[in-house]
C-alpha cells in the first residue's frame, strides 16, 4: 500500500499551500478546509497520481465549488464568516502592488479569469492543465487569463519596468 | 508564456502580482501533518477488527447451525446373531456316543481328542496362538496317556454296560 511520506506532504504544503488556498478562494469561504482535505486525500490515495500539483487544483476546485453550494444554505454563517476572512495575500512592499488593492482588483474580476491568473501565477500550472481543470482547451484559458490582466492593469495601472522578464 | 511574452505590460504585470505571497489562512502545517498520521494510524487499524469480526461470526455461524441441526435419528436394526453349541459339549456328546457304538476302535480317536481340530481352533481363538500346546511334549505324554486314556474308555464302556441293562 502507497503512504505519502511526510518529508513529501510537508515539501507539497511549503510550496503549494498557500496559492491553493487563494485557489479554493475563488470559489468558497473555507478554503483552507478545502486544501486540508485535499492534501489528506492526497496521502490516502493508494496509488499515486502522476502529476500530484495539478491532481492537487483539481480536488481542491471540485471541493471548494461543493463547498460553495453547500454553503449557500447557511448563507448568514458565510457572509459574517467572510467579512473575518483573512487577506489574500501576505503585505509586501517588495511587490510593487498593495495587497489589499491587488485583492479587491481580483475579486472583481469574472471567475474564469481569476480562476486561470491564480493557477497560471500563484500556482504555476500551465495553459493546458488550467484549461484541464476547467473543462475548456488550453487557448480559452489563455484568453481568460489574459483578458483578465488586462481587466487588472487598467484597474491597477501598474507602472511598466522598460525590460520586462516574462514568467514561462 | 506566449500571451506574455507579446504584451510587455502584462508580463510586468504578471511578474509584479507574483511577487505577492498568497498566505495560508488558518492552514496549519503541523496539524495537516498530525491528522495525515492519524489517517494512516485509522487506514492501518481496519485489520484486526475485521478479522475479529469475520471470526466472529464465523463463530456464530457454526453455533447456530450446532443449534438448528436437527436431532439424530434413531435407526433400530435387528442383528440376528447364529449361536453355534458349545464345542465342548458337543464333542463330549460325539465321543460318548461312539464310545457307544464302536467301544474297541475309539481308542486312536479318544486319544487325539485333545488335539483335535475344533478345539485346536477353540483354544486360538480364545488365548491365541501362544495357547496351543507343544506338540512334542504332546507326543511324549501321549505313551503316558495311553494308559491314562484308557481309563475313561473302561469307564465309559462300564456306562455303555450299564445302559444296556434293563
Amino acid at each position: 500500500m502507497y503512504m505519502m511520506g511526510p518529508e513529501v506532504l510537508g515539501r507539497l504544503f511549503d510550496q503549494h499551500a498557500a496559492a491553493l488556498v487563494l485557489y479554493a478562494r475563488q470559489w468558497c469561504a473555507t478554503p483552507e478546509d478545502v486544501v486540508q482535505e485535499a492534501l489528506l486525500k492526497l496521502v490516502a490515495q493508494k496509488k499515486p497520481p502522476d502529476q500530484p500539483v495539478p491532481w492537487l487544483y483539481r480536488v481542491v476546485r471540485n471541493s471548494a465549488i461543493s463547498a460553495a453550494r453547500s454553503s449557500k444554505r447557511r448563507r448568514h454563517h458565510e457572509s459574517v464568516a467572510a467579512t473575518r476572512a483573512p487577506a489574500w495575500f501576505v503585505p509586501s512592499e517588495a511587490a510593487g502592488i498593495d495587497s489589499t488593492i491587488a485583492t479587491a482588483a481580483l475579486q472583481a474580476l469574472p471567475l474564469e479569469q481569476r480562476e486561470a491568473i491564480v493557477a497560471h501565477l500563484w500556482g504555476g500550472l500551465t495553459f493546458e492543465q488550467i484549461g484541464e481543470l476547467a473543462s475548456s482547451s488550453s487557448s480559452t484559458a489563455h484568453r481568460w487569463y489574459v483578458t483578465g490582466l488586462s481587466a487588472l492593469r487598467e484597474r491597477l495601472r501598474v507602472q511598466c519596468p522598460e525590460n520586462p522578464t516574462s514568467r514561462s | 508564456m506566449s500571451g506574455e511574452s507579446h504584451e510587455p505590460e502584462l508580463a510586468a504585470l504578471a511578474q509584479a502580482l507574483a511577487g505577492l505571497a498568497p498566505t495560508a489562512g488558518r492552514l496549519d502545517r503541523d496539524e495537516l501533518l498530525f491528522r495525515a498520521g492519524q489517517a494512516a494510524l485509522r487506514r492501518r487499524a481496519w485489520l484486526w477488527p475485521s478479522v475479529a469480526a469475520g471470526l466472529a461470526l464465523l463463530a456464530g455461524t457454526f453455533s447456530l447451525s450446532e443449534v438448528l441441526r436437527p436431532a439424530p435419528q434413531r435407526v433400530q436394526c435387528i442383528i440376528y446373531q447364529r449361536l453355534e453349541p458349545p464345542v465342548d459339549s458337543w464333542v463330549d456328546k460325539q465321543s460318548v456316543a461312539q464310545d457307544a457304538a464302536r467301544p474297541s476302535s475309539a481308542e486312536p480317536e479318544r486319544h487325539a481328542a485333545p488335539l483335535s481340530y475344533l478345539r485346536l481352533e477353540r483354544l486360538v481363538l480364545a488365548w491365541g496362538v501362544d495357547a496351543l500346546p507343544n506338540p512334542r511334549a504332546a507326543a511324549s505324554s501321549g505313551e503316558q496317556d495311553s494308559r491314562l486314556s484308557a481309563l475313561p474308555d473302561i469307564l465309559s464302556r462300564n456306562r455303555w454296560f450299564r445302559m444296556q441293562k434293563p
